[in-house]
């Protein structure tokens, strides 16, 4: 009954597990005392990993689409198809009317060899991953808002550190293991602050909760910043630029703007200005948020200027939303590098990679996934689910809906899936080798355990057999020779191989030290640089007619809808997704409700000026009076929700919006 | 002890033992995983057994009742309706190298699996293993059995108990289906002396000395936990630090709840039985979509209730923990039994 250990499937933190196999069963999962991640616990999720390989729901056959429905075929009609239609829509449109999306939860050779497909095979840098958008892409390139989504915290520092900020994230539904430490450190005293709409599980236990108005988050860090260089002492010019930038941040300015009662952001920013080791956890839910990079560069700079220990303390914990969301971007799934965040524009770069793959990428950068949908004739998609990373989930299936050639490798019949014209069944995280990195750029083996149903393969098998059809083989023995290649072509992952991961728990990337202290790769807070105008804030404007704040909430029932909980026969109904509500919920406060007339659970409308939904009303004290709070991943959260674009990077968002609620 | 009969084993006569129960069986003890972790696995040779050993991950219930338990299956045949088809795991199993409180935590599911109606898929299994335990001479940093009268030592309950001493191993009896397999190779056994039987008692007593910091005060929580005294607010605030991971539920060697799931794919379907935590919210959601356990003080409370309270004790004759101290390893919080009838001596968190 062999114990395989592995890696997590589900969240970024990458939580070490055993899969126990019975026979060619994956029966049971065990959880690793030693594992440095893990520590001998798992979430929910991490205890039913070993449910999604021996799913009734898999996909064991290819399917084509014939008419209405999809029909099952065989691997060589499947591939036949792909290739052929590949290729006319190449030679029709050129290159740019190909798009590929690879996926935060295939392993590091997978998403590799889609960049080395797409690249040299079909010759287009549109190459991305949909939920890369909750990672700042586009100001990712300048080393100033670089290290805000690339961890140099790991997960113990939550253990180490002498005050905790939650900065708009719920670890308790995201991040368990992160939640896990931050229970054990304030059972240890330390103090925590939590600054969140809705209230999570770990703000009952925090010394201060501060609930800004939705798009004020900047305001607040400022005001913050404002009292903590009041009273702490910050070293020369920096300490200067900074607090003429927020002088006018007040704590009673910013009650003014946030909603929040000047004692709390006094008391707060007093608590960070005493405190030697702050350690400010954040999550998508704060990059999303419409002054997203603004307010995380205020919240660096608040850490650095009271932040008194050495230079080997970093106070930015991201925790990124998968298991590979990490290694993603590390393998180039991006538009504009390749591994190891090297640019298609260097032509050094382009060289190297056409040296050691006979092609040499395209020039000029491709395009984003939410671009690539809408202008993109053909796409190629590895696991991914835009309809469920993109913030219009209606918008993304009606742009799926109009591609004229759409290929989806998929263990399961999502709603991508069920769009394509081909389907290539593909095998899970338990029956493949291969890597995967951690929010912590933790490199860990994935092993497989079993193989996988019917005529399902592996992802990087599929697209070994794809590349080999359009005349360019790739030709690999194993994961572990794609891994030898990716570590001679990316500095960053120079030197892993998988005998050394086999040693002990996984490897932090860089190991190159040279590597490690590179400011330009790796970034790092510009010191003297000074945060963002403040004045504007991002909080709609409220009148008589639409007086609450709606806003989303990327934590909220996040695991609900996925597909690796959907499919999983005990875990979707520990997660409440064997009866999903037929409507959202909408969390609103008591005293709004009781002023509204609404009970619990009772059908309301919630109206913007553009239109409307139905939803079933949720009261909580977790929201403040004045603010309600959606899913992020309800079906109709975009018809409620400002959609915008951020104006410097594209990257479209949902804001928080001026709403009224009404009894059905 | 008293009258049964003992023996003592050394190497390389206990590698040969081992060869023996390999021929008729499958065999079940402590085996290097990665790192330091040991876990209860199939062993395949002698050497693969980690007789040096503290603790293992799992308990031994993931052989008797797993994690996946198939049922039946069925398939549907046209006009002849349905085939059903039970799943009787029928394999003849030796858990060798087992700690006493793993060995209670066997005794404790015996109990639960025989009392309402016999279980026939866990007999099946169980009916078929034999337990041979060793005793724990030096406990794991988060062990407490002591405090549950589950070790570190038994006096009874187990097929063989083993005792390592010096270069060699006691082997005490206690029961028929033991003594059997040492008659099946009894050449390798010699009769245990006076000398050795004191070395073992002695033992015992310094063992139970050597515990950690980790003790149970359960006399306070199974008093309080009986007759409702525990205030609201004590399963408030360990609610508060759940985060429903279901791990206590799954690492406890003595915890038993499961749901029922069916999957069916083209005619063809297995019935199946899976692990549950009765602290997950929708663990007692019913079909009408009323939950009577919706707050998570409700769950915390109701589960300490069913591992505390006498009127669960009685009837399944110990309370529920054996204290192996995997709960204090698993929580995601600091929920382990330990800290929770410590804070309900208290009347605090």
């Amino acid at each position: 009954m062999p114990h395989v250990l592995t890696t997590c499937p589900y969240c970024g933190c990458g939580c070490g597990l055993y899969l126990q196999v019975d026979g060619r069963r994956v029966l049971g999962t065990a959880a690793s005392a030693g594992h440095p991640v893990a520590r001998g616990r798992l979430c929910a999720k991490g205890w039913h990993a070993h449910e999604v390989s021996s799913s009734s729901q898999r996909l064991r056959r290819p399917l084509i689409r014939r008419g209405e429905g999809l029909e099952e075929a065989s691997w060589e009609e499947a591939l036949d198809l792909v290739t052929s239609r590949f290729g006319e829509i190449k030679t029709a449109g050129g290159a740019r009317a190909i798009g590929v999306l690879g996926s935060p939860r295939a392993t590091n050779e997978e998403n590799f060899l889609l960049s080395k497909l797409a690249r040299s095979c079909f010759g287009t840098n549109n190459v991305d991953f949909s939920a890369r958008l909750e990672a700042l892409p586009g100001l990712f390139d300048l080393p100033k808002y670089r290290h805000l989504t690339l961890s140099a915290a790991s997960l113990d520092d939550i253990e180490r550190a002498d005050l905790i900020v939650l900065w708009q994230a719920d670890p308790a539904e995201e991040h368990p293991a992160a939640a896990s430490r931050v229970l054990r450190a304030v059972a240890g005293g330390v103090p925590l602050i939590e600054v969140a709409a809705r209230s999570g599980q770990l703000g009952r236990l925090a010394a201060i909760r501060l609930s800004p108005i939705p798009g004020t988050e900047l305001q607040l860090a400022a005001g913050l910043l404002h009292v903590a260089l009041s009273t702490a002492e910050p070293a020369g010019a920096e300490g200067d630029g900074l607090a003429a930038s927020v002088d006018s941040c007040t704590p009673e300015h910013t009650e003014t703007i946030t909603g929040v009662p000047t004692e709390d952001i006094v008391r707060a920013g007093e608590m960070l200005a005493a405190s030697a080791r702050p350690l400010a956890v954040y999550s998508r839910g704060a990059t999303l948020g419409p002054q997203g990079p603004e307010v995380l560069t205020t919240l660096a700079a608040l850490c650095r200027v009271v932040s008194n220990a050495s230079d080997s303390w970093s106070s930015l914990l991201w925790l990124s939303t998968y298991c590979n969301f990490q290694g993603a971007r590390d393998m180039g799934v991006v538009p504009y590098f390749l591994s190891g965040y090297q640019a298609v524009s260097d032509q050094n770069v382009r060289d190297t990679f056409a040296h050691a793959w006979g092609a040499s990428p395209p020039t000029e950068p491709g395009l984003p996934s939410w671009e690539m949908l809408g202008t993109v004739r053909a796409m190629l998609v590895m696991g991914d689910d835009p309809t469920a990373s993109l913030p219009d989930a209606a918008a993304v299936r009606e742009a799926l809906a109009k591609l004229e050639f759409l290929v989806v490798q998929e263990a399961f019949l999502t709603p991508v899936a069920q769009a394509a014209h081909v389907v290539l069944p593909s095998a899970t995280f338990a029956e493949k080798d291969g890597t995967f990195t951690n929010t912590e750029r933790r490199l860990q083996r994935v092993r497989k355990a079993v193989e996988p149903p019917g005529e399902a393969r592996a992802d990087w098998e599929i697209l070994c057999e794809i590349a080999r059809r359009f005349g360019r083989p790739m030709e690999y023995e194993s994961p572990a020779q794609v891994m030898a290649e990716i570590a001679s072509l990316t500095p960053i992952y120079s030197d892993i191989s998988y005998d050394r991961l086999d040693e002990g728990w996984g490897l932090r990337w860089p190991l190159d030290k040279a590597v490690a202290t590179d400011q330009a790769l790796l970034g790092a807070a510009a010191a003297g640089e000074e945060p963002a105008a403040v004045e504007q804030s991002g909080a709609p404007g409220v009148d008589d007619d639409f007086p609450l704040v709606l806003t989303a909430d990327h934590a909220l029932e996040s695991w609900a809808a996925d597909k690796l909980v959907v499919n999983a026969i005990g875990l979707r109904r520990q997660q409440g997704a064997d009866r999903p509500p037929s409507l959202p919920q909408i969390a609103i406060n008591p005293a709004d409700a009781e002023s509204l007339d609404l009970r619990p659970g009772q059908r309301a409308r919630v109206r913007c000026r553009n239109g409307g939904i139905e939803a079933a009303v949720r009261i909580t004290d977790a929201v403040r009076q004045g603010v309600v709070v959606l899913p992020a991943g309800a079906r109709e959260s975009a018809a409620v929700l400002q959609s915008s674009t951020n104006p410097e990077t594209g990257v479209p968002l949902l804001r928080p919006r001026a709403v009224c609620i009404e009894k059905v | 002890m008293g009258q049964l009969p003992a023996y003592v084993i050394g190497q390389p006569a206990l590698s040969t033992w081992v060869e023996t129960m390999l021929d008729r069986a499958e065999v079940v003890a402590p085996r290097a995983a990665h790192g330091e972790d040991v876990t209860y696995d199939v062993v395949h040779t002698p050497e693969q057994v980690a007789w040096g050993y503290t603790t293992s991950l799992a308990p031994l219930k993931r052989f008797l009742f797993p994690q996946v338990d198939p049922l039946l299956r069925w398939s549907r045949q046209g006009d002849e309706g349905l085939q059903l088809e039970p799943s009787y795991d029928e394999r003849e199993r030796v858990f060798l190298a087992v700690r006493p409180c793993d060995v209670a935590g066997v005794l404790f599911l015996d109990r639960v699996f025989t009392r309402d109606r016999e279980d026939i898929y866990y007999l099946s299994r169980r009916r078929r293993s034999t337990l041979i335990a060793l005793t724990c001479t030096e406990p794991g940093e988060n062990c407490f059995c002591v405090c549950a009268d589950a070790g570190p030592f038994l006096d009874a309950g187990y097929d063989l108990q083993l005792t390592r001493l010096s270069d060699e191993y006691l082997v005490e009896v206690g029961s028929d289906k033991g003594a059997a397999l040492i008659g099946e190779a009894d050449g390798l056994f010699a009769p245990a002396t006076e000398g050795a039987m004191r070395t073992r008692r002695d033992l015992e007593k310094e063992a139970e000395t050597r515990f950690g910091e980790h003790q149970a005060y359960f006399a306070a929580a199974l008093r309080k936990v009986t007759f409702d005294q525990v205030p609201d607010e004590l399963w408030d605030g360990m609610a508060e630090r759940c985060l429903e991971c279901g791990g206590c539920a799954f690492v406890c060697p003595t915890c038993t709840c499961f749901l029922v799931a069916d999957s069916e794919r083209g005619g063809e379907g297995e019935r199946a039985r899976l692990w549950d935590s009765c602290l997950y919210r929708a663990y007692a959601l019913e079909a009408s979509g009323h939950n009577p356990r919706a707050e998570g003080k409700h769950r915390v409370k109701a589960r300490f209730f069913h591992k505390l309270s006498y009127q669960f004790a009685k009837p399944l004759e110990a309370h529920g923990c054996v204290g192996c101290g995997r709960c204090v390893t698993t929580c995601m919080g600091s929920n382990d039994m330990p800290a929770v009838t410590a804070r309900i001596r208290r009347g605090a968190m």
